[in-house]
């Protein structure tokens, strides 16, 4: 239900384990999924978050409420008086600490952002999954991704000769 | 990485399809191929590219109906063409980076970056100055030098770019020689080495131009007098990724080809038997030295002469983490092996070469050869 507390409109989120999360429409608009409908008049009711449960979506709030901009905000005064430059490497620093995630929240963190639309989130989280595998061998990737290697030999030879460049 | 646990079961490669390609855009193009090996579902999601910075390359502009530019990779041998990315119809200068340098005519040069398109033109060289000037020589940064090196006069006009992008006005310094002279080789530019800049003479002897401060000197030294061999027909300049002064001598018929290595105790040339893991890429106003891993290319010279005319890629440039790779537009075939530098005349240092294969080949006119390895 939207309601209104202190002149900042809120928006109720439920999440598919019932649990609901009051938060200012400004932060959930951060989500480009729940601005459209925002936007579209669909949002009257509390908007229901599907396949995304409360421990994942409580997370997804507390990184909108962050990166929500201060600008324009009523009573933003003190965050005024900050830099950009600084207020920016604040958020890189406090990014690093939020992601600090195992691999299955980090997995969830990705397809929330994804459904949900928040940029930054998505770039952070996927950045944060290349950074972690890219210096790491075939085998060690694999291990991370619990994927098979589905390849027969043959093909995985001409991979390798396609792009022997990368494999001298 | 902390492993996989039981509970967390197979996530990971139950990644839609969509979100992987999402995620897969963003590493550097050299870590791709080791991507495309984790499973084929990861190997689909990975988008087809060529290396650009993998060797160096050779920029041509084709005058047939377009002035796109096109950058033939020895690697490929293929034609990289990238649209609407035009050269105006003008002298190739010099390159140094991703950088161009471009006669327009006889006293305005342009500054082409390669990538982005952005086009600085110099203020226009004084004609007052009286001079033609052969060579540009450009450091890759901010200094620009047009060089005039007629025999027993050389003029050499300097530009600096300023901090918005923009060049300086030109200002020039006349020398007069005495003996010895220096007649320059007319095939290669003047090259940059440990703070000066060193012209090639058509006899082995090297014109040295200096800054300190504000004092320009230019003088030809005493030696070398010579190459130690044979005239020939060619001969190009080059610094190599060690700071060793080196010189590229070919014969008329292409072989025999030597690699000289300046000793500077003894201020001699001093033949070279191997290029040590490198490759030498000549025969344009730029000749450049790279280390390389493919052992294909290794030991090797390769010059802008073509077997037979490569297959032409439309193609983007796109830089993903620092590293330049060219996009097949769509519609175009999938990224093939690459024939290692056999499609372009090349010659191995040390080993003896007919000069037949020679006179079969085409000679790619106003090329340049440019690097993209690691250069802004």
């Amino acid at each position: 239900m939207a309601t209104r507390e202190a002149g900042k409109k809120m928006i109720m989120l439920k999440s598919p384990d019932g649990m609901e999360f009051e938060v200012e429409e400004a932060v959930a608009m951060e989500s480009q999924t729940i601005r459209k409908m925002i936007e579209d008049d669909c949002a009257d009711t509390a908007i229901l978050i599907p396949n995304i449960n409360s421990k994942i979506l409580s997370r997804v709030i507390e990184y909108c409420n962050k990166h929500v901009p201060t600008t324009g905000a009523t009573g933003a005064a003190a965050s005024d008086t900050v830099a950009p430059a600084a207020l920016a490497e604040d958020l890189k620093i406090w990014d690093a600490e939020f992601i600090k995630v195992n691999r299955a929240t980090r997995f969830d963190l990705i397809q929330a952002a994804s459904y949900l639309n928040i940029k930054g989130l998505l770039d952070l989280t996927s950045q944060t999954t290349i950074d972690t595998i890219s210096d790491n061998s075939l085998e060690e990737i694999r291990s991370f991704l619990s994927t098979k290697n589905d390849y027969l030999p043959e093909e995985e030879q001409t991979i390798r000769r396609e792009n022997q460049w990368a494999f001298q | 990485m902390e492993p996989a646990t039981s509970q967390e079961g197979d996530c990971w490669s139950s990644l839609p399809a969509d979100l992987l390609v999402l995620i897969l855009k963003r590493p550097r193009w050299s870590s791709h191929p080791s991507f495309a090996l984790v499973c084929k579902r990861w190997r689909s999601a990975v988008s087809p590219f060529y290396p650009a910075w993998i060797t160096p390359l050779l920029l041509s502009s084709s005058n047939v109906g377009t002035n796109n530019v096109r950058y033939y990779s020895p690697y490929y041998h293929k034609n990289f063409e990238v649209a609407d990315n035009a050269l105006p119809g003008a002298k190739i200068g010099c390159a140094a980076g991703q950088h161009l340098a471009l006669f327009l005519d006889d006293h305005r040069i342009l500054d082409l970056q390669l990538t982005s398109g952005a086009a600085h033109e110099l203020p226009p060289i004084d004609e007052a100055f009286n001079a033609r000037y052969d060579f540009l020589v450009y450091d890759g940064e901010q200094t620009m030098y047009a060089v005039d090196p007629k025999y027993g006069k050389v003029q050499i006009a300097r530009a600096i770019k300023n901090n918005v992008g923009g060049w300086g006005d030109w200002a020039n310094t006349e020398f007069y020689l005495d003996e010895p002279q220096i007649m320059a080789s007319p095939d290669c530019n003047p090259v940059l080495h440990g703070g000066a800049m060193y012209i090639l003479g058509e006899d082995g002897r090297l014109g040295v131009y200096d800054e300190e401060g504000h004092v320009q000197s230019f003088q030809v030294l005493e030696k070398p007098l010579s190459f130690g061999s044979d005239e020939r027909e060619e001969k190009y300049l080059v610094e190599d990724d060690r700071g060793e002064l080196m010189a590229v001598l070919f014969s008329r018929r292409g072989a025999p080809v030597d690699v000289v290595k300046l000793d500077k105790r003894a201020m001699e040339w001093k033949k070279v038997e191997s290029l040590e893991g490198r490759a030498l890429f000549t025969g344009t106003r730029t000749t450049m030295v790279k280390k390389t891993d493919l052992k294909c290319m290794q030991n090797k010279i390769f010059i802008p002469r073509l077997h037979d005319w490569p297959e032409t890629v439309h193609v983007d440039i796109v830089e993903r983490d620092g590293e330049l790779a060219f996009l097949p537009k769509e519609g175009c075939a999938g990224v093939k092996t690459g024939s290692c530098g056999t499609g372009i005349w090349s010659h191995q240092l040390g080993q003896h070469q007919e000069a037949s294969g020679f006179w079969g080949t085409e000679r790619l006119d106003y090329s340049i050869w440019v690097d993209f390895d690691g250069a802004t």
